[in-house]
């Protein structure tokens, strides 16, 4: 288990949030989140994440295009991000990998394991 | 002196000897017999007279008999149609019977729509006319009309009917440039109908004098026969259009008539309602500045399109005033076929838009809002059931997988219900990619696999071919096929469930089949088995899981590719399903959006 790897969620659903921060805390993450588009920019900075976990329907900014954002800025193009979304539209499947996203779940089908597994996999890279 | 005489002067001669009393008595009888003689001559006189009066009358009578045959025919015919040259031909017809030969027929059809106006002169001729004839014919038509009351002709059309051209069209037989005849017998006369002139009839012949005050009162005759006609099928006509005027008039529907110059014409109380115009006086222009600009357009194009070619245009969606209509436009044909103006028909679907929004925004509602709260709760379970959070009794750990386990089938359930309503609205759509089929399947079947080893199974994949290259979209195929191979494993008894899963094969299809040693569907059960929500008794009892709606989504997915789906099954035997997918590949369909895999 890595130690001190910094996650950020940005995500608008507060228990959701509050279940991925739970449990990822536990798991020695040190976590911090945003719960809109344009509060999760603001955290990439100031936090400086190892990993964002990144939804994709929010208020003020849609994922999509805090995605494009932070891969047009040298300084957070290199940041690893995984989707985590309800959204299942092939179009942002294909959109978000082509910014550059990891991988893209939908949360509704895939549990905490696969969440974990796919977070274990980027910080192996 | 008779031969008889003479004779009996030379008996005379040669016999003087005679006595005077013979001679005398002779004489006398030959008195008699002459007198006898002219008597029976008056008498066959008079007998030939009377039998000449017979055969006259007998004449007379059959001429009338078949006048009046005439007569029925033409009442009879004129029922089959309104149309005024249809009418004028059968009338011509009629009195070309009873004027045997050497006559010539012409009709005109002073049509009211001068848009439609005709400016022939329809001609029926026994022998072959010349250029003269016709041009004296030409004038003796143009005559009658000039001199008919104005009443009976608007000015404005007369001078039109003047002015154009006039065309000789022979409906029976022909011009014959050189002959110069003129005709030397002619009369007109004139189809008056409720004060409107429907048509004039020219009847010629080369002989002179050759229609008697009889046949002219004849002709008369059949002219006035004619028109009563006409008058009472227009009466009935009429009352027909008057009771389906008052059905329009009260319909639901809005609907606008207008004319060639776009004036509105008729706008009946629900149009009156939609649109907020009177009843009269309008034109369209001021209904179509009711609309989006773009709509109004779009309806004026379709307007002289339906002018021109006769055709009905649909408008899905029309907006007039936050209401939501489909716009039918259609071209308006009076009695005889011919276009003479358009119609706007309009049928609120404010409603059926409302629904159909209410219907999208329930899926929505589903797919975002119920989907996150079950997340939520999949994830604090999933939490409890690891003991990341402290160790659990025995009862707490089988009460927590109870709850993940009713919270995942409510989500698949969830997921079920948004691919019906996707395929439901037609808002599903279908993007075949080129695809290795035989990997593609195979990919299905490893996914699962260890479904299959937890039930203690096997599973044979049999194929035909290595490669088959086609068009599909990979994700509805791998709901289909991973549906039928879960399906097989459900409903087969733990440690006897072998699976066999073929690719084959057949005429224009590739034919995947699987078949499974399982329960079977019994046979009252298997008509409905592709029917939304239904479940056979005995599956239902073997899994209680299960939405009814895996066979439904399935089959709905591969009849809109193109493609089929069929089954074979004996209860307690297994089932066999078999896909049939086009060789060419699936049918490409537009759409929203694409189904959600389990």
């Amino acid at each position: 288990m890595e130690e001190n790897k910094k996650i950020l969620i940005v995500d608008d659903e507060k228990l959701i949030v509050k279940a991925f921060q739970d449990h990822l805390t536990r798991k020695g993450y040190e976590i911090e989140a945003a719960f809109d588009g344009e509060e999760g920019l603001i955290k990439v900075k100031e936090f400086r994440p190892d990993l964002i976990l990144l939804d994709i329907l929010m208020p003020k900014m849609d994922g999509i295009t805090l995605l494009k954002k932070l891969k047009e800025s040298p300084e957070t193009k290199e940041i690893p991000v995984i989707m985590i979304t309800n959204l299942e539209k092939k179009e942002s499947v294909a959109e978000t990998a082509e910014l550059g996203s990891l991988v893209y779940l939908v949360k509704s089908n895939h549990g905490l394991i696969d969440i974990n597994r796919e977070i274990e996999k980027s910080f192996k890279k | 002196m008779s031969s008889e005489d003479k004779k009996l002067e030379e008996t005379d001669k040669s016999e003087e000897e005679s006595t005077a009393e013979d001679r005398d008595s002779l004489l006398k009888i030959i008195e008699e017999l002459k007198e006898d003689q002219a008597d029976s001559e008056n008498q066959s006189k008079a007998i030939f007279n009377i039998l000449e009066d017979i055969d006259e009358s007998q004449e007379e009578l059959k001429k009338r008999y078949s006048e009046l045959n005439v007569i029925k025919r033409l009442v009879q015919e004129l029922g089959n149609s309104l149309q005024t040259k249809v009418v004028m031909s059968t009338l011509l017809s009629a009195l070309k019977e009873s004027f045997p030969e050497e006559v010539s027929f012409a009709f005109v059809v002073p049509s009211p729509n001068p848009a439609n106006f005709s400016s022939s002169i329809y001609i029926h001729a026994n022998s072959p006319l010349g250029n003269k004839y016709l041009k004296s014919i030409k004038k003796n038509i143009a005559a009658s009309i000039e001199t008919a009351p104005d009443e009976l002709i608007k000015k404005k059309e007369l001078t039109e009917w003047i002015h154009s051209r006039f065309i000789y069209e022979f409906i029976e037989g022909r011009k014959n440039e050189e002959d110069l005849r003129q005709p030397l017998s002619v009369f007109n006369v004139s189809l008056i109908v409720r004060n409107e002139l429907l048509g004039i009839v020219n009847l010629s012949s080369f002989k002179s004098g050759y229609f008697s005050k009889k046949d002219i009162d004849f002709a008369n005759t059949m002219v006035n026969i004619t028109a009563n006609t006409i008058s009472r099928l227009r009466e009935l006509l009429e009352s027909e259009q008057s009771r389906t005027q008052s059905l329009v008039k009260d319909l639901s529907n809005g609907i606008i008539m207008f004319d060639f110059d776009k004036k509105v014409t008729m706008l009946n109380k629900a149009a009156q309602k939609m649109t907020g115009l009177p009843s009269k006086g309008v034109y369209l222009s001021e209904f179509v500045k009711l609309l989006k600009v773009q709509d109004g357009e779009k309806i004026d194009q379709k307007i002289a399109e339906t002018f021109k070619t006769g055709e009905t245009y649909n408008f899905e969606e029309i907006e007039i005033s936050r209401f939501i209509y489909e716009v039918i436009i259609a071209p308006v044909r009076d009695n005889e076929k011919n276009i003479v103006g358009g119609a706007v028909l309009l049928h609120d679907i404010t409603h059926i838009k409302e629904v159909d929004r209410m219907k999208t925004e329930f899926v929505s509602v589903a797919s975002h809002q119920l989907r996150t709260p079950l997340t939520a709760i999949m994830l604090f379970s999933e939490m409890f059931a690891s003991e990341e959070v402290g160790k659990l009794n025995p009862d707490q750990k089988d009460y927590i997988e109870n709850i993940q386990q009713s919270t995942k089938r409510m989500i698949k359930l969830v997921n079920d219900l948004l691919n019906v309503s996707r395929i439901e609205t037609g808002r599903l759509k279908i993007e075949p990619e080129m695809t290795e089929l035989v990997g593609f399947i195979q990919s299905i079947i490893d996914e699962s696999m260890p479904v299959i080893k937890d039930h203690k199974g096997e599973l044979v994949f049999i194929k035909t071919e290595e490669k088959i290259e086609i068009p599909i979209d990979q994700t509805l195929i791998q709901q289909v096929v991973h549906n039928l191979i879960t399906n097989a494993i459900r409903y087969s008894t733990e440690g006897n469930c072998s699976i066999l899963v073929k690719l084959e094969e057949e005429d224009d299809y590739y034919l995947i089949s699987v078949k499974d040693s399982g329960i079977g569907i019994p046979k009252e059960g298997q008509e409905r088995i592709f029917q939304k929500f239904f479940r056979a008794d005995n599956a239902q009892k073997k899994e209680v899981e299960g939405s009814g709606l895996g066979l439904y989504v399935a089959k709905m997915i591969i009849e809109a590719s193109g493609g089929k789906i069929r089954f074979e099954s004996e209860k307690d035997k297994g089932t066999t399903f078999f896909v049939s997918l086009p060789k060419k590949g699936m049918n490409v369909k537009a759409g929203e959006v694409g189904i959600i895999l389990q």
